[in-house]
């Protein structure tokens, strides 16, 4: 009974005169609590610190990078140490590519000036073929000596 | 990481084959052609002389005539692309005319079949791609001419 009329009190839906002291402590009690509820239940009004927030993140991130031992070269080393197709795989194909070329391509050899004659038509005058068939180096002469 | 291997060899076939069709030679669909030229010299006993443009030609040149000559002048560089049966012509010193005619490629070893026209003497020859030879004979003033062929395959 004392707490509901402490509780009324409280509200001042009741007077508050003549208290004697444990029902004015239990009004004090209920007004604290109401306070503190109050307090609680009321929005805040001042915008959230998203400075602190995003300095504190910029910090961790420094703090991180600079702690980091592989950095640069040294990390993608570790990714190509990590992953051999990603080097693997282009290299090969270079090599297959590079031994296709060597099959097909003529490179720079020297020219094989090895020459067949297969025939000659001539009215007059007389044909001497010139060739040394052991050195395909040297070129073929095909004389065409004209008579007189 | 299975896909990812697979998908790694599958991207490095192709390229493979990309490079390789790149290299192969194109002449396989449109038919050979052949890039002929025609080197019109006058050879002398003496002085000893080699004309700058023939500078290319001094070690073939060498091996054929070093014995007969010393002097070698160049009288005209003609050059053509051709398909076959088309020719290439140039006009000696003397004012005869020379005709080589490319008439394709022998299927057993690739040899370049050439024609040879001058006057009333043809000659038919096979010469191996980018080789040379010599056409000799006619006489010039105190020198003789000699034309030189190369028949190189065009890619």
């Amino acid at each position: 009974m004392d707490r509901r009329k402490a509780m009324r009190i409280a509200d001042g839906e009741a007077p508050e005169t003549a208290l004697d002291p444990r029902l004015a402590a239990e009004v004090k009690a209920f007004r604290d609590l109401s306070e503190e509820i109050r307090a609680a239940a009321t929005p805040r009004r001042e915008a959230p610190d998203f400075e602190a927030f995003f300095r504190a993140v910029e910090a961790r991130y420094e703090e991180t990078r600079t702690a980091s031992p592989e950095k640069g070269w040294a990390r993608w080393w570790k990714a190509l140490r990590e992953r051999p197709l990603w080097w693997m795989a282009p290299v090969g194909a270079a090599i297959a590519a590079a031994a296709l070329l060597a099959l097909t391509a003529p490179g720079d050899r020297a020219p094989d000036n090895t020459c067949f004659v297969d025939s000659y038509d001539l009215d007059r005058g007389s044909v001497v073929i010139d060739q040394d068939l052991d050195d395909p180096s040297r070129a073929t002469v095909i004389w065409f000596l004209e008579e007189g | 990481m299975h896909r990812r291997r697979i998908g790694a060899w599958v991207f490095a076939a192709a390229a493979a084959l990309v490079l390789a069709a790149s290299a192969m030679p194109r002449s396989a669909a449109a038919g050979p052609r052949a890039e002929v030229t025609l080197t019109v010299i006058l050879a002398r006993r003496e002085p000893p002389k080699l004309h700058p443009g023939l500078q290319k030609m001094w070690d073939t040149l060498r091996r054929s005539f070093g014995d007969k000559f010393a002097s070698f002048d160049l009288a005209g560089e003609t050059s053509r692309r051709l398909a076959e049966g088309e020719r290439v012509e140039s006009v000696l010193p003397n004012g005869d005319r020379f005709a080589a005619v490319f008439q394709g490629v022998t299927e057993e070893k690739g040899l370049l079949r050439i024609h040879l026209e001058m006057g009333e003497f043809r000659t038919k020859v096979r010469v191996h791609d980018g080789g040379v030879f010599f056409q000799a004979g006619r006489r010039h003033g105190d020198a003789t001419v000699l034309i030189g062929v190369r028949a190189a395959l065009v890619p």
